[in-house]
């Protein structure tokens, strides 16, 4: 970065991703515009009708989106014609980015499982297993800790929801144990 | 003065004072409680306020309004999670302060302004309840839209450096808030043939998973400790010197928490981001909102619980709850015989002033609890990393899972959290789209609505006074952001 | 810290175990022989779920078991719907009605509907009603018609949301005079009454319930009510077919249950049900909140329903 004063580290992968952003924000517009289409021919109680506010919207995200791309692309121009950049921006410390990405992925998935398992294996039996994955996930190595916080959280929520504020946790297969 | 010293007698026996102190320490644990909130609590436990004498069961129930709006206000600063969604706009910057260390500081902030805010609104309807009820019916839809549009130039200045990126967030909050069964014409937007969406989104989930999960997966990319533990959280609470200086701040969002409580189709989800908007213009400090300041996480917070003086007003002297907790109130006072509305003041009295009596106390016992809560709550989450996420998601979840007993909130908040991810690695401002879905669905009905009313004349947004004035505000604020952006700029060239 | 997760992982395992051993407690053959949980598809502190939980506490010293009510919103019902629909059917899960169940699955296509279910009991209905602000001009239901046939498309009336039953209902009724009116959706008839009040609208339609506190107070005048008599308390409110319009429609507000729940439980809650009339303290509460206590028998309800359903199916394709 020496011969480039102005140049922020991923400045010029930022960029790229802002206009990736303006492409996205104007195909997400159009597509408003376009799905509620149908909604204007509904007969409605008001004047404007249900597609009113989604043309609106549809048409101002397309043209911020554009707006987005266009400021994006020029900066990106006046970036690449001041600086050198290429070099020093292949540089950065890629495992450890990956390595991030590989955690929140695991992270998503553990939460998806949690999401499909809650109900036909029940609260007390997914909760302290989607804590335990997260906090492996996250590193911890302190198997002491993840299991006293996998049971602890688990029966404090149970305590306050379940008990204190009477919602109904899904029982599982601890159904007609637990009533 | 009879009917207060009266009043004050009954308010102050001791089984009245722990009836009031109970709903208080409810009314913060469920507002704390992300999914939980007071108006739930509220249904929960008016079935078991039958036997008890009327007076009492209201001192509970107001007791777990008040509590209500400044729980919200903890996980709102601790965990970046707004427990109620009148907690959303103090996410903003009461959670920067936790982020830089300065959580008591902004606890602390949080419950003064909440407790003032509170005083404020509790006088403010002693002195007017009666004239003030005229004023809540002058609010139509044309009133409506003028505040729900005065709330959207927020977006503008929530924006950042980008002001592509901001906007873009906010349109895309207000186009979520058109996901549903449409109001008016009956036809079901964007729902894509899923039953769940035809009832639209609901906020507390995309809430959750825009602010907490989306940075829980943040730090969980990241990975990087937390300062050390003397720079952790510090329990050190707000100086009287920050306090007196807020002062006039403090009163003037309380009258907004007021004034946007009397009206009743709006309510403290609104008034919060009113407030934190005018404090935004006004403070010298405007551009430093965000970032971490002690205004940001006042105003909001005063605000929220000035409307609960107010939203005694409609609900006093004209029998109207504008929402779902006084909605509860006004079933409790149903069941015991009483009708509110402006007999209410004449028949019996004493009911009206223990409330305002009640009002008092209530902030009283939240302040206390509220000190009380500040160092257990700030040591739960120095816990260590790995603890706080993997508590955090449990946490969320859980709260997601009971607003409809059913997995489907849960899916939202994990969706929303990974868009939010996205969107935040990349400069967008998860608070604007909150402030669209919040702001969305009032704006779009408010409308329509006016523009039925006036037979499709836009004319009626500048021909009623109190909507042409909020029009107008709308405007400058806008003029007014806009010029403090581009103008030096040019002047400067 | 490590204090703190021992003492929580102590509770935790505590709790645990109270819960295992009370649930141990052996199922007798005998219905109720635990809690009741009973379903309602809006959130806690709606008008509904205010109803079912008093009638909830007044059931629970018939059946002598806790009964819980478990909000289940979302899908336009559908959630709360489908759920029960699935549910055991023994009894120990119940569903909460209002009119909703008829008109929601007609505007939104779902899996269920009021025939997934297995009729209990209608316990009240809702009185339905056209008001005016008291300042209004308009004396009676006949006047304001009168006016509406004689400037059709100008007067603005408030109801509820497109597809739901007063909207519904007040098209029919415009239907039948011959009148037009344009008709201004609003979320509930609280609102519609603000409105009502401060003369932005000439008039409205909503449950009783809503508004009677400000007929009471002198703020709003009934025209007309909807039900086949006149509401109790309210002798001098017409009936619509006292005004010449053939028309009733009542508020359903009752139980059912999953399709296959055998007929001894649902006889044993029919019995329960009937008894809660008497209860003191839910006989205020049922008083108060201005809703009638009507009871239908499994077969009658479900002749209701289907009244209802044939009516709103009708109207919803206009």
């Amino acid at each position: 970065m020496k011969d480039a004063p102005k140049a922020q580290p991923g400045a010029v992968k930022g960029l790229k991703a802002d206009m990736i952003w303006g492409v996205i924000w104007v195909a997400l517009g159009i597509f408003a515009i376009l799905y509620s289409m149908p909604y204007a021919e509904v007969p409605s109680f008001d004047p404007i009708g249900a597609a009113y506010l989604p043309r609106l919207l549809g048409s101002g995200m397309s043209i911020l989106g554009l707006g987005l791309f266009i400021d994006s692309y020029f900066k990106f121009r006046n970036l690449l014609r001041t600086v050198k950049v290429e070099s020093t921006e292949r540089d950065g410390p890629q495992s450890s980015n990956y390595q991030g990405a590989v955690r929140i992925l695991l992270s998503i998935i553990a939460c998806v499982c949690y999401i499909a398992l809650i109900e036909p294996l029940g609260y007390i039996l997914t909760t302290p297993a989607f804590i335990t994955a997260i906090m492996t996930i996250y590193g911890e190595s302190d198997k002491k800790r993840i299991a006293a916080m996998a049971v602890g959280m688990t029966a404090a929520l149970y305590a306050i929801f379940a008990l204190g504020l009477k919602v109904l946790l899904p029982p599982g297969i601890f159904e007609g144990i637990l009533q | 003065m009879g009917l207060f010293a009266q009043a004050l007698k009954v308010v102050l026996q001791p089984s009245a004072l722990l009836a009031n102190a109970f709903g208080v320490v409810v009314g913060i644990i469920a507002g704390a409680i992300p999914g939980i909130n007071a108006s739930m609590a509220m249904a929960m436990i008016l079935p078991f306020t039958w036997g008890m004498d009327v007076i009492h069961a209201l001192l509970m129930l107001a007791g777990i309004y008040c509590g209500g709006q400044y729980g919200g206000a903890i996980t709102a600063v601790l965990i970046g999670v707004p427990g109620t969604t009148s907690a959303a706009a103090t996410v903003m910057d009461g959670y920067m302060m936790h982020k830089k260390g300065k959580s008591g500081k902004a606890l602390g902030m949080a419950l003064i302004a909440s407790t003032i805010g509170g005083f404020v609104s509790a006088a403010v309807l002693i002195v007017l309840a009666i004239p003030l009820a005229k004023v809540a019916l002058a609010f139509g839809p044309a009133e409506y839209f003028g505040l729900a549009a005065l709330g959207l130039t927020l977006i503008a200045s929530l924006s950042g450096e980008n002001i592509y990126k901001g906007l873009l967030s906010g349109l895309f909050g207000l186009l979520l808030a058109t996901v549903g069964i449409d109001p008016f014409a009956g036809v079901s937007r964007f729902s894509f043939g899923i039953p769940n969406l035809a009832e639209g989104l609901d906020m507390i989930p995309v809430m959750m998973g825009l602010y907490a999960v989306s940075e829980v997966l943040e730090e969980i990319e990241k990975r990087i400790p937390r300062q050390r533990i003397d720079e952790r959280a510090s329990t050190e609470l707000p100086t009287a010197k920050e306090v007196l200086n807020l002062l006039p701040l403090i009163a003037v969002c309380s009258l907004i928490g007021c004034w946007v409580g009397v009206m009743p189709g709006a309510g403290a989800s609104i008034a919060c981001w009113i407030a934190y908007n005018y404090a935004k213009t006004v403070s010298k400090n405007g551009h430093l909102f965000g970032t971490g300041v002690l205004e940001g996480v006042a105003a909001p917070e005063c605000a929220d619980n000035g409307v609960t003086g107010g939203a005694m007003v409609p609900l006093l002297a004209l029998g109207i709850p504008g929402s779902n907790s006084t909605a509860v109130m006004l079933g409790a006072l149903v069941l015991h015989g009483i009708n509110p509305g402006p007999l209410v003041f004449r028949d019996t009295p004493l009911i009206p002033y223990s409330i305002f009596v009640g009002l008092f106390v209530a902030n009283a016992f939240m302040f206390l609890f509220g000190l009380l809560l500040v160092k257990p709550s700030i040591k739960f989450v120095n816990a260590p990393e790995s603890v706080l996420y993997s508590g955090i998601l449990a946490l969320v979840f859980t709260g997601a899972y009971t607003l409809t007993n059913d997995p489907w909130p849960i899916i939202v908040t994990l969706f929303f959290g990974v868009i939010g991810y996205f969107l935040r690695k990349h400069g967008f401002q998860p608070p604007a789209i909150v402030l669209g879905l919040v702001l969305g669905t009032i704006f779009e009905t408010s409308l329509r609505r006016s523009l039925t009313l006036s037979n499709g004349s836009w004319s009626i947004f500048m021909t009623r006074p109190i909507a042409a004035v909020l029009s107008t505000a709308t405007i400058l604020s806008l003029v007014f952001f806009f010029g403090k952006r581009y103008l030096p700029k040019r002047s400067r060239a | 810290m490590k204090r703190v997760i021992a003492l929580v992982s102590v509770l935790g395992i505590l709790i645990g175990l109270t819960l295992v051993l009370s649930g141990c407690k052996s199922e007798a053959k005998s219905y109720p022989s635990k809690s009741i949980s009973i379903v309602y598809h809006s959130s806690a502190g709606s008008g509904g779920d205010i109803f079912l939980r008093n009638l909830g506490k007044a059931l629970e010293k018939q059946l002598k078991q806790p009964i819980v009510i478990e909000n289940r919103p979302g899908g336009g019902g559908a959630t709360a719907w489908g759920y029960v629909a699935k549910a055991k059917p023994d009894g120990y899960t119940l569903l909460g009605i209002s009119s909703t169940i008829i008109t929601g699955p007609l505007q939104t296509p779902m899996d269920v509907n009021y025939k997934s279910f297995k009729p209990i009991a209608q316990v009240f209905y809702d009185p339905t009603v056209i008001f005016t602000s008291s300042k209004s001009e308009f004396r009676s239901f006949k006047e304001i018609i009168e006016y509406a046939k004689a400037h059709p498309k100008e007067m603005k009336w408030g109801a509820g949301s497109p597809g739901s039953a007063e909207s519904l209902t007040l098209k029919y009724i415009m239907n039948q005079v011959g009148a037009e009116i344009q008709v201004v959706p609003f979320e509930g008839g609280g609102d519609v009454a603000v409105e009502v009040m401060a003369g932005r609208l000439a008039a409205g339609i909503g449950e009783y319930a809503e508004i009677a506190h400000l007929v009471r107070s002198g703020d709003l005048k009934i025209l007309v009510g909807l039900g086949s008599e006149r509401i109790p308390g309210l002798p001098d409110v017409p009936t619509l077919k006292e005004e010449g319009v053939d028309f009733v429609f009542e508020k359903v507000r009752g139980l059912m249950a999953p399709k296959d729940t055998p007929d001894y439980v649902v006889q044993k809650l029919v019995d329960a049900i009937k008894k809660v009339y008497d209860d003191a303290e839910f006989k205020k509460y049922y008083t108060e909140s201005n809703i009638i206590p009507l009871f239908r028998g499994p077969e009658e309800l479900s002749k209701v329903l289907d009244q209802q359903n044939e009516f709103f199916k009708s109207m919803i394709g206009k």
